[in-house]
């Protein structure tokens, strides 16, 4: 159900967002357009699907703490 | 099934009414000339220009006429030249037969003036036809035109131009107050649908030379006279220029409502708001003119353009400046949370008893949830259904004729309302919350397409996000307000500057004591000097 | 493309929806319990060179925005870089915000929706006011700030009945370590959040005074910040403040006059939404801003959409849970340090070098 709505949800995006101004973009802008809705759309569809992925924290915290001792 | 609006992507300019790039008054044209596009695929007038000799300009003109029955051409000798000779083309009832016969036929038939040699056509015009508006052409599409439109043309044997008659008698219906624009106060006229008695309602208020008319035509077939009408030395420059470029793009079959106009050249069009005024009423366009407004009007449509509009017009009624400023202050604030509550009542009243039941008191609570007991729709549907059916009853409403209308008001109140909640088909709170949505609406009957589409939008937030919904779909609401712009003006500036002077006649109308400036979009801030205008 | 402008108070409005814009819901530090109102004033006092710094950019390279000035100051490589950590903090700090109120709003309100669901509702919105551009935002913000402290003032005013003024006591209990660490964790989130503003500067006229913008928007968000620190405290008390992860709903949800008007804390939702939109469409401007520098667009406009997405499922993986979220605050408060100060002194410093032979306002070489 959830993974419907992301999917809707991107169809929309690519058809109001995308098309109207199809032809004012570089092909470049357009690859990069495309690459970062895929990474966006793939992590998403997971998401939603409930399948777990690594977030940013933990490797945050291990930087983070190479230069500050944890306190408390 | 759904009316596409007309499609035409209206940009400004380079992007800005500052860069607006317009050609210079190249296109004003007198109101007997061309439309803009050259056309080929109507009848072929272009090219046919008129001879020297009678015989053949008439055969001309009856070879395009074909087939028109009402087409009248007469042929004249005059008395005292026998060679001299006219011939008169008109169609028969829209001519007012007395002016032809007094003014045209008998004086050139009785005229003793010497006519022959190269003034022919200046002297007929200058001193035997006794007419107050001629006009010479050599144009076919000029003399179809004017005879189409009621005009006389006079052919003169030897001359190879034409003379356009004014001869116009039209039927009209008299001046009444418009229907949906009713006040309780001030003048009660209403425009009717010819464009000339339009202007001159307008034209006998406003007694200063400022006041400007100028015509176009627009629509390839129907050749329809349009008049920009605004007061130079008050009106943003700018902003006629743009409006100007947007009629003059206009490339359509027919004209026939200014409606057509109004979705051809406005902004925003996908919005279910306006971006351009329409009114029936001249003290309203007066009103607008003389705040440096701009005013379109069409022959065969009694309502009238008026160009920049800003959003906080939707809620302003003419007769607040003619009643005293403290009942329409307090009738302006009712109607602006007239629009505020029309779209969020059923929606709040959903988000409450589906989602947050904590919010009202808990004796009422009780009581709607001892009335939905046992309805077996859930409360989004119901108020769906119910909002679809009140617009149902209105419409009918309004498209029967009186004598049903009766039968109506019974079936709406008593079956509809009273049988349903009965037969608990429908809780009888969502019939109190759908008549007060309705009774709500009424407040402004010059927007309804927003509030219906509003609403149902903001029901289904509700229905699915509850209160968080709600204000998710506002925020939504006000960011496409704010966005909203009218010829490059932004349509809500109060939020800008939330000054003073620009409260005063928005929220509230303030006396006119105070209003000594006009609105910022138009040249000449000072409507009224300091110190005049007192209180009585 | 036009350029977009919006005039000093309205940004002015929009720093201050910046600032407080997550306090309204969910309130202010409460690490010191009764003395949480210590830290607000300490720590608006310290953030004013930080300020400075950040008015001083703004002034050496007017109507330009930060991602512009680094790619000036640091040459392509270094600057590419520098950019890509701004973009990915924008990013980081809009899927952080999101993420707060997608949790504040599936706790208290709809506990029942996912909260992808309500993610994505609130995106939506956000996005269409990115879309709009930032003069719909400048004016956006002048109407909600309005509404925003008039709610604030009501929620003061209406739970009169329910002041306890002993709350406040006992005063000074906690000692100078305790407050120094509360007022380094206020300045550093939200008050200097404000760094973010720098990815849209070029919107302010080169006439405006980025100091005047700074100071105005300090004072006003730093009374609202204590107004609804002192509501809380005179509400809830030292220890019902430290409990909850949301210290404003629990106070507005105290509001009882006369049996009738309770349980209004819907209204501290939309506090919430009105403030946390022009927060978040900040954040997405500044990222996208960035990532059209990095990839060399003409126009931030093109990029807006992936970017916001990007940013919907990074909030999506970004914690598993609030517990995971309040535990991270700790990691938060250093990690924020080389965008709010290093990176922001770092391009003063070296930007005063630049121009101290020149003249400030010369126009730079990099393509715009």
């Amino acid at each position: 159900m959830l993974t419907a709505i992301v999917l809707l949800l991107y169809v929309l995006v690519v058809l109001f967002d995308f098309m109207p101004a199809k032809k004012e973009r570089k092909f470049a802008e357009n690859i990069v357009y495309f690459a970062l809705l895929s990474v966006s759309m793939a992590v998403l569809i997971l998401f939603s699907m409930g399948i777990e992925l690594p977030g940013p924290s933990q490797p945050i915290r291990s930087i983070v703490e190479v230069f500050v001792k944890p306190k408390k | 099934m759904f009316r596409l609006p007309f499609r035409k992507k209206q940009k400004m300019a380079d992007g800005g009414i500052k860069n607006a790039e317009t050609k210079p008054d190249s296109t004003m044209q007198s109101p007997d000339s061309a439309a803009q596009s050259p056309d080929s695929t109507t009848l072929s007038t272009d090219s046919v220009t008129l001879s020297g000799f009678l015989d053949e300009n008439i055969n001309a003109v009856a070879r395009l006429f074909t087939d028109v029955d009402i087409l009248r051409i007469r042929r004249i000798e005059n008395n005292h030249n026998k060679k001299q000779k006219y011939a008169i083309v008109y169609i028969d009832g829209v001519v007012d037969s007395a002016i032809m016969n007094d003014n045209l036929i008998k004086p050139l038939m009785v005229s003793t003036v010497q006519t022959s040699g190269k003034d022919l056509l200046d002297t007929v015009m200058n001193q035997i036809v006794q007419i107050n508006d001629i006009k010479k052409t050599n144009q076919m599409e000029d003399i179809v035109e004017a005879v189409a439109y009621g005009d006389t043309v006079l052919f003169v044997d030897g001359a190879q131009q034409a003379l356009i008659l004014n001869t116009k008698n039209f039927q009209t219906r008299p001046i009444a107050e418009p229907e949906n624009e009713k006040n309780l106060a001030g003048p009660r006229e209403g425009f009717s649908e010819i464009i000339l008695l339009n202007l001159s309602l307008i034209r006998r208020k406003i007694l200063s030379p400022d006041l400007k008319m100028k015509f176009l035509s627009l629509g390839r077939r129907t050749k329809t006279k349009v008049c920009v009408c605004y007061i130079d030395g008050l009106v943003n420059k700018q902003i006629l220029e743009e409006l100007m470029r947007r009629l003059n793009q206009i490339d359509i079959d027919a004209v026939l409502d200014t409606g057509y106009i109004n979705e051809l050249i406005k902004d925003a069009q996908t919005s279910p708001f306006r971006t351009i005024g329409d009114t029936e009423r001249p003290d309203v366009v007066i009103g607008n003119l003389m705040e440096g407004r701009i005013a379109v009007f069409l022959d065969g449509s009694p309502s009238v353009l008026t160009v920049p509009f800003l959003f906080i017009e939707n809620f302003q009624s003419s007769e607040d400046y003619y009643v005293s400023f403290f009942y329409s202050s307090f009738m302006r604030m009712l109607r602006i949370s007239g629009f505020f509550l029309t779209i969020t009542v059923p929606a709040m009243y959903i988000a409450v008893v589906a989602f947050h039941h904590e919010m009202m008191p808990i004796q009422l609570f009780i009581n709607i949830a001892s009335e939905r007991q046992g309805v077996p729709l859930p409360a989004a549907l119901e108020a769906i259904l119910m909002l679809i059916v009140f617009d149902v009853l209105r419409e009918s409403g309004i498209r029967m004729p009186t004598g049903v209308g009766q039968a109506l008001s019974i079936v709406g109140a008593l079956v509809i309302g009273q049988a349903a909640v009965e037969a608990k088909l429908v809780a009888a709170p969502m019939i109190i919350v759908v008549a007060f949505t309705g009774i709500t609406k009424m407040l402004l009957p010059k927007m309804p397409a927003p509030m219906i589409y509003l609403r149902l939008f903001l029901l289904i937030l509700a229905s699915s996000f509850g209160f968080f919904g709600v204000v998710l779909g506002l925020s939504c609401i006000a960011i496409h307000i704010i966005n909203l712009r009218s010829f490059g003006i932004p349509q809500v500036t109060l939020t800008a500057n939330l000054k003073y002077q620009e409260v005063k006649d928005t929220y509230i109308r303030a006396p006119w004591w105070t209003m000594i400036r006009r609105p910022r979009s138009s040249e000449d801030k000072v409507r009224q000097s300091k110190g005049e205008g007192g209180h009585a | 493309m036009k350029k977009e402008i919006i005039s000093l108070r309205q940004a002015v409005c929009v720093m201050c929806l910046l600032i407080t814009g997550s306090s309204i819901a969910v309130g202010v530090q409460t690490d010191l319990g009764q003395d949480s109102w210590l830290p607000v004033l300490i720590s608006s006092v310290c953030v004013v060179p930080v300020l400075f710094i950040y008015g001083r950019i703004m002034k050496l390279y007017p109507e330009k925005d930060i991602f512009e000035i680094i790619e000036t100051l640091f040459g392509k490589l270094a600057g590419k870089i520098i950019i890509v950590l701004m973009t990915w903090y924008a990013l980081h700090l809009s899927a952080n915000v999101l993420r707060m109120f997608s949790e504040f709003v599936k706790i208290n309100t709809l506990t029942e929706t996912p909260q992808l669901a309500i993610m994505i509702a609130m995106l939506l919105v956000v996005l269409y006011m990115a879309k709009s551009g930032i003069e719909t935002a400048g004016r956006w913000a002048v109407l909600m700030l309005f509404i925003i402290a008039f709610i604030v003032l009501l929620t003061i005013v209406l739970s009169v009945n329910k002041w306890d003024f002993s709350n406040f006591l006992p005063v000074f209990e906690h000692g100078p370590g305790e407050i120094v660490s509360s007022s380094y964790k206020m300045l550093i989130s939200p008050l200097t959040d404000t760094v973010l503003f720098l990815g849209i500067a070029c919107a302010i006229k080169k006439e405006d005074s980025p100091y005047r913008l700074f100071s105005y928007a300090l004072i006003i968000s730093v009374i609202i910040m204590l107004g609804i620190v002192v509501r809380n405290t005179l509400l809830l008390g030292p220890a019902m403040m430290k409990a909850t992860y949301f210290p404003s709903y629990v106070s507005v949800s105290l509001i009882d006059i006369g049996d009738f008007f309770a349980r209004v804390e819907g209204s501290i939702t939309m506090n919430l939404i009105l403030g946390g939109i022009a927060k978040l469409t900040v954040c997405l401007l500044a990222a996208s801003k960035g990532c059209a520098r990095l990839f060399g667009f003409r126009d931030y406009r093109h990029i807006l959409m992936p970017v916001g997405l990007l940013s919907l499922a990074l909030c999506a993986i970004l914690y598993k849970s609030i517990m995971e979220m309040v535990d991270f605050e700790d990691i938060l408060k250093i990690y924020k340090i080389p965008f709010h100060l290093l990176i922001p002194v770092a391009v003063w410093i070296t930007a005063e070098f630049r121009t101290r032979g020149k003249n400030p306002a010369e126009p730079h070489e990099a393509s715009s």
